[in-house]
């Protein structure tokens, strides 16, 4: 099963980055992508490499939409960078947009959110991806760290080309702040 | 097996070159073999991971005696890993062809159906290596079982795919087939696929395709046999084959050469032995 997730190639999905609220630090590690985020001030700044396809820089937001800091609730995030594709070489515009709800508490959290992380080759010639998935996410605190773990599913449409299945697994480990 | 270092990455050498191999009667050619990975670029951001197989002198640098070779694209089965049909690229490879096989998304090529489009793009627009001059112009398609429907669509779609060569396998419902009069089309299956199922579907489906099209079926094969390390739990699902893998591989390839000869390069003597039809071990219908 392992073997079958690590051939699977997705999005510059700045995985690290969604997990992240509040204060603090977070490491995930997932079968397409590993990435580190951290707060700085108001917004999330994160880095992400895709195993030989990419290496992406992000700068985001998250903001609570419906609900309360505890409890059940939707959120809804937004992020953009630029990334640099490895396998061609070449220069993409990324953005990401994130709606997760759920119940979170200050023991662990069970969420479901709508994942699309769109891509736009820049160089010649020009492409643009526009994947979409669905993430399950669940995490719970161990003292001052929360751990997670989460699942993603769904397609990647783009244009000219032909819709491609996408599937990834990982997992994060979030220092400080509040985890979400 | 050597290992010659090409480039930034390591090529691998499977077979040695032998000025006396035939590659006549089913038998592997004159050239050596070596296959490398390469990454291609796809979907933006995503990347597709394949293998290729070329005619290479014995450090696998690329021979220059097979000129630009065609290519042949190859799309594994359902579960299946692409090193699993290595018996089947190093043949064809020693014979002048470059064999490329894509990955795909948990070893399911229907998730990602357009890698070998991908692939192809890739190595004609970008070689590299040992391919930076090798590469020629002409292509077919290839699948065994699930990749076999994957490489219809392909071929239906992609019209730097000459020709589609289904092994094991047939074309799903909405492939149109039926229009792609003029391009040249194989399928072989065994006699025991799936317990002879298979076979019988196989050939009812065949006759969408329209000329020059070509069925046969292999005597005493199943559907594992194209691949090698099917699980206990592939076996199971299977027919028994009644003859030595080595003996129906063997019948395999004389159709195989035969037909790649003929539509990758032209060759008149093959096509009329195609139209002869006189290749042991295969039949003309179940």
């Amino acid at each position: 099963m392992i073997g079958w997730l690590l051939t699977v190639a997705l999005a510059a999905d700045p995985a690290a980055l969604r997990q992240l609220h509040g204060e603090g630090g977070v490491v995930d590690v997932g079968t397409e992508a590993t990435g580190v985020a951290a707060s700085v001030g108001s917004v999330v700044v994160g880095v992400s490499y895709g195993y030989g396809a990419y290496v992406a820089g992000h700068v985001g937001q998250r903001r609570v939409l419906v609900g309360e800091e505890q409890g059940w609730g939707l959120d809804g995030l937004g992020a953009v960078g630029l990334a640099g594709l490895l396998a061609t070489p070449g220069v993409a515009l990324v953005g990401t947009g994130e709606l997760r709800g759920g119940v979170r508490d200050e023991r662990g959290q069970a969420t479901l959110g709508l994942v699309v992380p769109v891509a736009l080759r820049v160089d010649v010639p020009p492409q643009l991806a526009v994947p979409v998935g669905l993430e399950l996410r669940l995490a719970g605190r161990l003292g001052p760290v929360w751990l997670g773990c989460r699942g993603q599913a769904g397609a990647t449409p783009s244009v000219g080309g032909v819709p491609a299945g996408r599937a990834e697994a990982g997992a994060f480990v979030q220092l400080g702040g509040q985890a979400r | 097996m050597a290992v010659a270092q090409s480039g930034c990455q390591a090529a691998v050498v499977d077979l040695m070159p032998d000025p006396a191999r035939t590659g006549l009667d089913g038998t592997a050619g004159p050239y050596g073999v070596a296959h490398q990975a390469f990454r291609a670029q796809a979907r933006v951001t995503d990347v597709v991971r394949y293998e290729v197989s070329w005619p290479a002198t014995a450090d696998g640098a690329y021979d220059d005696r097979a000129g630009r070779c065609p290519v042949v694209m190859f799309v594994h089965g359902g579960f299946v890993p692409p090193d699993a049909y290595r018996w089947l690229a190093t043949h064809v490879a020693s014979r002048g062809y470059c064999v490329a096989s894509p990955e795909h998304a948990l070893q399911l090529a229907i998730m990602e159906s357009d890698n070998a489009s991908v692939v192809l793009d890739d190595l004609q627009e970008r070689p590299r290596g040992p391919l930076e001059n090798g590469v020629g112009d002409d292509a077919v398609v290839m699948g065994h079982s699930l990749g076999g429907a994957v490489a219809t669509f392909r071929w239906v779609a992609d019209e730097r795919f000459d020709g589609l060569a289904l092994l094991a396998s047939w074309p799903a419902d909405s492939s149109d087939v039926e229009s792609m009069t003029g391009r040249p089309s194989l399928s072989l299956i065994g006699s025991e696929d799936k317990g002879g199922e298979a076979t019988q579907t196989a050939y009812e489906v065949y006759q969408r395709f329209p000329s020059p099209s070509w069925f046969g079926v292999v005597d005493g094969m199943n559907h594992y046999d194209w691949a090698d390390g099917a699980s206990d739990a592939d076996l199971a699902s299977d027919g028994v084959p009644t003859r030595p893998q080595a003996d129906t591989r063997r019948d395999v390839l004389r159709v195989l050469d035969t037909w790649l000869d003929a539509w990758l390069r032209d060759d008149a003597e093959a096509k009329a032995a195609l139209e002869a039809r006189g290749f042991p071990g295969v039949a003309e219908a179940p």
